[in-house]
């Protein structure tokens, strides 16, 4: 991650910050900031004389959603190269919670990215460089021993990507997405056992992984239905997770013998860990 | 002269092949920040905060444990947390505070293009009063911190405490908290007939003063009785009122409630109605015949 500050309109002091991501963070002097701060827009510049702005990589033609502190403010079509730009007028604050979140053109959606923001009155605070984890959607729940495993989904363009089938020991798979942003690959399952698996996909430069998909490998292939997707703790199976799911799961916290939908881990007890894997696949 | 040409050799070798430091998940670091000195009776706060290493964690639960004869807890802030949601909030019992929740979709640190780097993250703002002079010790008695790895990975972290001098203060300057909790409102999750879960109502508010302490319930013209959320709820025969107090830490509190359907839906309710009319009207024809 990349972070500047300007301490003037034309200062040439900055300073930056390079994270595993590299997402861009940086906060310039407004083009006509307002005193005591405000919405107001600039009339050089075209910008808010506070704001923020998220710029990045999604899927070709995806939406892609802005919310602030969990309610959505602001949303964009991404462009056919995946590229996108969302603006937002801002006051000044501490920090927020920016999340986003895209869908791509088959309707799924990537899981969500938080910006905690310390927003600065009369600076303009760009954060660049943002790219989702590529969607990802398998043909089987069940896969019979020796078969093949379809993976496939939405990244941005041309892009190198790799598929890992993790079990006790992950195997990975190179490919790359086409000019469409699409992409699919067969998985031979030779040579693994029979047994429970997970299956992601990644950009090979990113360590920003895709949803985790369980199947299994077993003695039929049982073909996945599309309203059917077994995220982990969506225990009213509406493809949704959020308050509803977590105040289920809470009813069940460290009391025995929970249901299995809410157990996301089946180790026979709610705990932190559920939570965590709850929060993981949140999309409110 | 050969031991110190061999000493030398052997400190240049270890220079050499030992692991370079690095940014890693083991520099994930729990502290507290409390001010170096506070006064008895005036309100102070201690920080909590999390320094990922640039790991992106999505859950914690902490506990810390202060001097119960030195101070007493007197509620939190949330303002700045980023815990959204809380699973436990922050509550003291025999001299530990023990609070956990959830980020979904998770963060690494806050982005501050002030700072040369990600900047740590502020989990809760605990309040504390000092009761009598003394030296108070806050020190992590338990934590666990999640990544965000949809598999609930442990990240390995240090645990920092802290330490403030109570120094006598002038009694009755003490400010307080005189705002009730922010509005709020109760959601019905009802139960499928074949659910292992029962039906529920889901309630969650804030405080901004001194955050919530509790939450009580009561049905109808009830008593008043502890609530947790979410809360099981039985439907009787008729919809009725349920209301929910949520209670801050200085006393205050706010109501709000709901309305509970019935087990018998409104037209089987006019159905036994017009059946039961109907009956009488039958009795008092069948009387006038006779």
């Amino acid at each position: 991650m990349s972070l500047t500050l300007f301490s003037g309109l034309h200062s040439a002091n900055a300073f930056t910050l390079i994270d595993s991501e590299n997402v861009s963070v940086s906060a310039t002097v407004a083009g006509s900031a307002a005193p005591g701060g405000g919405n107001t827009i600039s009339g050089n510049l075209g910008l808010p004389s506070t704001g923020v702005n998220f710029s990045g990589e999604a899927y070709p033609h995806a939406r892609v959603v802005l919310m602030r502190e969990g309610v959505q403010v602001a949303e964009t079509i991404a462009a056919s190269d995946a590229t996108f730009s969302l603006t937002l007028p801002e006051n000044y604050d501490r920090n927020i919670l920016y999340t986003l979140f895209a869908v791509d053109t088959a309707g799924n959606k990537s899981l969500l990215i938080n910006y905690p923001i310390a927003i600065h009155n009369g600076f303009f605070t760009s954060v660049s460089g943002i790219r989702f984890a590529p969607t990802i959607t398998i043909d089987k729940v069940e896969a019979r021993e020796g078969d093949y495993l379809t993976v496939s989904g939405f990244a941005v363009p041309g892009r190198s990507m790799e598929a890992t089938v993790s079990g006790d020991a992950p195997v990975t798979f190179g490919l790359s997405s086409d000019p469409n942003g699409s992409y699919s690959i067969h998985i031979p399952l030779a040579g693994l056992p029979q047994g429970n698996y997970v299956v992601y996909v990644k950009y090979a430069s990113d360590t920003r992984i895709s949803k985790l998909i369980k199947f299994i490998i077993g003695d039929v292939n049982i073909y996945s239905i599309e309203s059917i997707e077994n995220i982990p703790g969506d225990c009213n199976a509406d493809r949704i997770v959020n308050l509803v799911d977590f105040s289920v799961m809470a009813f069940w916290y460290g009391k025995p013998n929970p249901p299995a939908c809410v157990d996301t881990n089946h180790d026979g007890k709610i705990n932190l860990v559920d939570f965590s894997v709850l929060a993981f696949y949140w999309t409110g | 002269m050969k031991k110190i040409a061999y000493t030398l050799f052997i400190i240049l070798f270890v220079s050499l092949f030992s692991p370079a430091p690095s940014r890693a998940e083991g520099e994930a670091a729990l502290s507290i920040s409390v001010p170096a000195s506070a006064r008895t009776g005036e309100t102070f706060t201690a920080g909590v905060f999390l320094d990922t290493g640039g790991t992106i964690i999505n859950s914690a639960d902490v506990s810390i444990a202060y001097p119960a004869d030195l101070l007493s807890f007197e509620g939190y802030q949330e303002d700045d947390s980023l815990i959204k949601i809380w699973l436990k909030n922050p509550t003291a019992s025999d001299g530990v505070i023990s609070f956990a929740g959830i980020i979904p979709g998770g963060v690494a640190g806050v982005y501050d293009a002030d700072k040369s780097g990600l900047s740590q993250l502020p989990l809760v703002s605990l309040l504390f009063k000092p009761t009598r002079e003394g030296q108070a010790e806050l020190s992590f008695k338990n934590s666990q911190i999640l990544k965000n790895d949809g598999e609930g990975t442990e990240l390995p972290h240090s645990e920092k405490g802290a330490e403030v001098a109570i120094v006598s203060g002038t009694p009755g300057q003490a400010e307080s908290d005189g705002t009730p909790p922010d509005n709020f409102e109760i959601t019905y999750l009802g139960s499928s007939f074949f659910s292992r879960t029962p039906s529920m109502i889901l309630f969650y508010t804030k405080d901004q003063g001194s955050g919530i302490k509790n939450y009580e319930m009561r049905v109808g013209g009830g008593a008043w009785i502890p609530a947790n959320n979410p809360e099981p709820v039985e439907r009787s025969l008729f919809p009725e009122y349920v209301t929910v107090r949520a209670y801050d830490y200085s006393g205050n509190f706010k109501d709000s409630s709901i309305r509970i359907p019935g087990l018998l839906r409104p037209y089987a309710i006019l159905i036994i109605a017009l059946a039961v009319l109907s009956g009488i009207l039958l009795r008092r024809v069948l009387k006038y015949r006779a």
